[in-house]
């Protein structure tokens, strides 16, 4: 009867390759560049074998693909697990399926291998800047699996779309109800935790000779939220790892850390506030000089007072913390820990600072206060100079800053004030972290960027305990009240949005950040305590995995019967007229009698039939009938014909 | 569903005699089909157009020559062959030597009852001058147009499409046929009264008229009166409803194909007294009128036009 079919085209096949390269889009800066164009090289062939209905690799081509693929990939990333691998290998999976695509079938895998890439995405990243591209991809996606499942080849594209948008928006509320509710495993993002990528922060080491490069990111640390109010910049000193070995150049954090815990009495008022930390790969949280309490389950503190998370911040994650400006911390100081920030390398570099170190000590015997201000005196009269160009400095760098180029920032003034102090005999520490930071009225937060990184000194006085010495306030006021860009002159590395930005950018940006905060605190960030936090607003007491579990499956249930209900409520049948509820119990009284309606039996037939198995009931029935077939089909029913029907029905003794 | 449905009240008892007595003589010739007899009349009475598919040597001939003579029409057969041309149908104007002009020769299409015999083995150029006839009822040749007489009916048999040396009719094309039918192999009793039996062609000569072209044109104009009540249109409807919707179709019934289901089921009731159309009209024609216009987008999945009917009715609940 039909004609033999043509060789006609896959349907779907275009938006289905679009879809899978949208979902690749996201890993294209990771894969390597051999997987990207052998998918865009399988693409393009098939496309081309469709236009021309050439054959499909045949299975040993395809198997010959599959285990190359495998052993390329696992040439280049030495495992086929983890995100980098993963991914790649997927993108290799999905070409290969093209390959082999002849059905609608395998057009679905291949949908759902772009989904699982976008949802790959989203464990290497989790900012705001690429949702709108995943949503984008997603959609398309969803769109082309619409396309190949279409009832009709006909049906326009508008009209699969508008499908599309139906479906997703009637999904929406039960993705938002797994997304509430849905029990989160706490710790990281389901498991995975393999980010090899470098992450710009803070390091365990300082070299002041080397060029920074933290100055010039304008990127986020993390922020803060106070609760109450905020201390002013220049008290603002964000306390990090704290550096106690220095080896003539560079400064380092002890490797043991056998040292007694340094005791701490707080006085004043208290400050509380949020930290939200951007992934910076180390343990280290940054905290309020000097943090009083924390939340003990997350974080432990060193001897030498930094917060300590007990995992590697690989995620944005928050933590809420007090602080006290005012405290005594260390009154008295261990031998250990005396002789740590005493020592100085013994190869006699950095002489004339050490010679400067003695010269003090020996003006101002037992008066260590006296020995820091005439240091500090000496960094504030002297010609030094605040910049982030420094010369490069070789073997004597302390030396050669203090005596010859006087030309640093932070990292120079603390080290060398470090340096001069414990040749004075007084113990002193370098300790680096964040200073300032910028207020985002949108948000109402602090923003801490990797600009804003500092370094300072702490010098342990008998009878006060540590003090945070900061020599470069001595240098740069400017620098510890305002911002950087206060603080240095033209042509210096800062970030290029607080030199050239226009007043309005600046606002877009922060404007920018707001809702990006808003989305690291309220999506991202969205874990087990948010949900028991969530629950205890509904009015749960005590909520736990439970109640979490239960919520999950009663609102699951309500949204199920809402949708049914509504359903059901649109498609309801029309409402019966009298004959046919008069007909609908006349079949109830003859099931009685073993007789049912067939799926496709009209009811003239079949009351025709029940007429010929009852033959006493045949009578009755039969003026049914008649009344009936006159009354829903006939041309003019006669005004009694309704009652007579009734009657009939009502005579109808089964 | 050849049930006898008692008439409720019949408005012309005189045709509906005439068409018992024309099944009657039918039956005569063609042994144990009345359903598909049935179904040839109520195509004729919907003024539509039967295309009968089957094996040759089942009786499609002898079904078309003796419709023809029960109903006194004029009667006209054409082999469609691989060389057949449209003037072979049509007609062909012919130079008169004595008069000096063109004379148009009125081919076998001018006739009432047509019988296009083996439609597919023809070229579809000469199949599209008989399909315009029967779309359009006239033809034209070198720019005059000529109407056809009245009634006009054209049976076309074809052979199944997998048989060699066969052009099978495009999907549009057989949108033209009111209905499709086969005749299938008689019962084994039946082919021993054939094999016992007079020659189907003596019995022929003897087939009294049963209903005057007269009586078939105001038959005609009587079906598209049948009354078909809401609760009827509502399960047209939803029969059609199923179609466009059904993931087993290609496609769906078109508008024009619902407006045929809609007659056939009419002529179908009025056959059979019903004063308004019944849902069983529509399931009784139901096979006929949509087996050769859905195709099936699996091919295995269905056998005939009854497999593709039961599904279309299992389907879609009687209202």
């Amino acid at each position: 009867m039909r004609e033999p079919i043509a060789p006609s085209r896959l349907r779907g096949l275009d938006w289905v390759t679009a879809a899978l390269a949208a979902a690749v889009g996201p890993h294209l800066p990771h894969l390597p560049a051999w997987v990207t164009l052998l998918l865009l090289a399988v693409c393009a062939w098939r496309w081309t074998a469709d236009l021309r209905g050439w054959r499909l690799a045949p299975l040993p081509v395809r198997v010959v693909v599959v285990l190359v693929s495998a052993v390329a990939i696992f040439g280049t990333y030495r495992t086929l697990n983890g995100i980098e691998a993963g991914t790649a290998f997927l993108v290799l999976m999905a070409a290969a399926k093209l390959l082999e695509t002849r059905t609608s079938r395998d057009l679905t895998v291949i949908v759902f291998i772009g989904w699982f890439l976008l949802y790959a995405a989203l464990l290497r990243e989790q900012s705001l800047s690429q949702l709108p591209w995943l949503l984008g991809s997603t959609f398309l996606t969803a769109v082309a699996l619409m396309r190949v499942h279409a009832p009709s080849a006909q049906a326009p594209a508008r009209h699969i779309v508008r499908r599309t948008v139906q479906l997703l928006l009637q999904a929406a509320p039960l993705a938002l109800l797994l997304f509430l509710l849905f029990p989160r495993l706490p710790g990281p993002f389901w498991g995975v935790d393999a980010l090899s990528e470098a992450r710009t922060g803070l390091d365990d080491e300082m070299t002041p000779g080397d060029v920074s490069d933290l100055s010039a990111s304008g990127e986020v640390a993390f922020r803060v939220r106070f609760f109450g109010a905020m201390p002013p910049p220049e008290q603002r000193y964000w306390r990090g790892p704290v550096l106690h070995e220095f080896d003539g150049r560079s400064w380092r954090r002890p490797r043991a850390q056998a040292f007694p815990q340094t005791q701490v009495t707080f006085r004043g008022p208290a400050i509380r506030y949020q930290v939200t930390l951007q992934p910076h790969a180390r343990r280290w949280v940054l905290a309020l000089d000097l943090p009083s309490t924390w939340p003990e389950r997350e974080i432990t503190q060193s001897f030498d007072l930094t917060l300590l998370s007990a995992r590697p911040i690989n995620n944005v994650a928050a933590f809420d913390l007090t602080s006290h400006m005012d405290f005594t911390a260390g009154a008295s100081l261990a031998e250990s820990m005396r002789r740590k920030d005493l020592a100085l390398p013994l190869d006699g570099t950095n002489a004339r600072s050490v010679a400067l170190g003695r010269e003090l000590a020996a003006r101002h015997a037992g008066n260590p206060r006296a020995i820091v201000g005439e240091l500090l005196t000496m960094f504030r009269q002297q010609p030094f100079v605040y910049t982030m160009q420094p010369p490069r400095l070789a073997d004597n760098a302390v030396d050669e800053f203090l005596f010859d180029t006087r030309k640093g920032f932070c990292e120079h003034y603390a080290s060398a004030f470090t340096v001069v102090m414990r040749a004075a005999g007084v113990p002193a520490r370098v300790v680096t972290g964040y200073q300032g930071g910028e207020f985002n009225p949108f948000g109402g937060y602090l923003i801490v960027r990797q600009s804003d990184a500092h370094a300072w000194s702490e010098v342990w006085i008998e009878g006060r305990g540590w003090m945070r010495v900061d020599p470069t306030a001595a240098v740069a006021p400017e620098r510890i009240r305002g911002s950087l860009i206060d603080a240095v002159g033209e042509d210096e590395p800062v970030p290029g949005r607080l030199r050239d930005a226009s007043p309005i950018w600046l606002q877009v940006e922060l404007g920018w950040d707001a809702v990006n905060d808003f989305w690291n605190q309220r999506v991202v960030r969205f874990d087990a305590q948010s949900q028991f936090d969530l629950l205890d607003r509904l009015g749960v007491d005590d909520p736990d995995w439970r109640a979490l579990g239960l919520g999950l499956a009663g609102s699951l249930a309500a949204f199920f019967v809402v949708l049914s209900t509504y359903l059901a409520w649109r498609h309801r049948p029309p409402p019966r007229d009298w004959p046919g509820r008069l007909h609908d119990v006349v079949v109830a009284r003859l099931r009685k009698r073993g007789l049912a309606p067939g799926p496709a039996e009209g009811p003239v037939a079949f009351i025709e039939r029940a007429e010929r198995d009852c033959p006493d009931l045949a009578r009755t029935l039969a003026d049914i009938r008649k009344l009936y077939a006159a009354l829903r089909y006939g041309p003019a029913p006669r005004a009694d014909d309704l009652q007579r029907l009734k009657h009939a029905v009502n005579s109808l003794r089964v | 569903m050849s049930t006898a449905i008692e008439p409720l009240a019949t408005s012309e008892p005189a045709l509906s005699a005439l068409i018992d007595a024309a099944v009657a003589g039918l039956n005569e010739i063609i042994l144990g089909k009345e359903t598909q007899v049935r179904l040839c009349l109520a195509c004729l009475f919907a003024r539509g157009h039967l295309l009968i598919e089957d094996i040759p040597g089942v009786g499609k001939t002898t079904l078309a020559h003796a419709l023809a003579r029960s109903l006194g029409l004029s009667y006209q057969r054409i082999q469609f062959t691989s060389d057949l041309l449209p003037a072979d149908i049509i007609g062909v104007s012919v130079f008169e030597a004595e008069t000096g002009q063109f004379r148009f020769h009125r081919g076998p299409v001018f006739s009432q009852l047509v019988l296009a015999d083996e439609v597919n083995r023809a070229t579809p150029k000469a199949q599209s001058a008989l399909l315009e006839a029967m779309e359009e009822h006239q033809v034209t040749a070198d720019g005059q147009t000529y109407p056809l007489t009245e009634p006009f009916f054209v049976i076309a048999t074809q052979n199944p499409s997998y048989q060699v040396g066969t052009y099978p009719l495009p999907e549009s094309q057989l949108d033209r046929f009111l209905m499709r039918i086969a005749l299938g192999y008689p019962a084994a009793s039946l082919e021993r009264q054939l094999l016992l039996g007079r020659d189907r062609r003596d019995l022929l000569a003897e087939l009294s008229t049963a209903i005057t072209p007269q009586q078939l044109l105001r038959l005609q104009g009587a079906v598209p009166q049948v009354h078909a009540s809401a609760a009827l249109l509502d399960y047209v409807q939803a029969v059609a409803r199923y179609t466009r919707q059904a993931p087993e179709f290609e496609a769906g019934l078109s508008p024009r194909a619902v407006i045929a289901l809609l007659r056939a089921a009419q002529a179908w009731a009025f056959m059979h007294g019903h004063e308004g159309v019944l849902p069983e009209d529509v399931q009784a024609v139901l096979p006929s009128v949509v087996g050769h216009r859905l195709a099936a987008r699996d091919d295995a999945r269905f056998r005939d036009a009854g497999e593709i009917g039961q599904h279309v009715l299992a389907a879609v609940a009687v209202p």
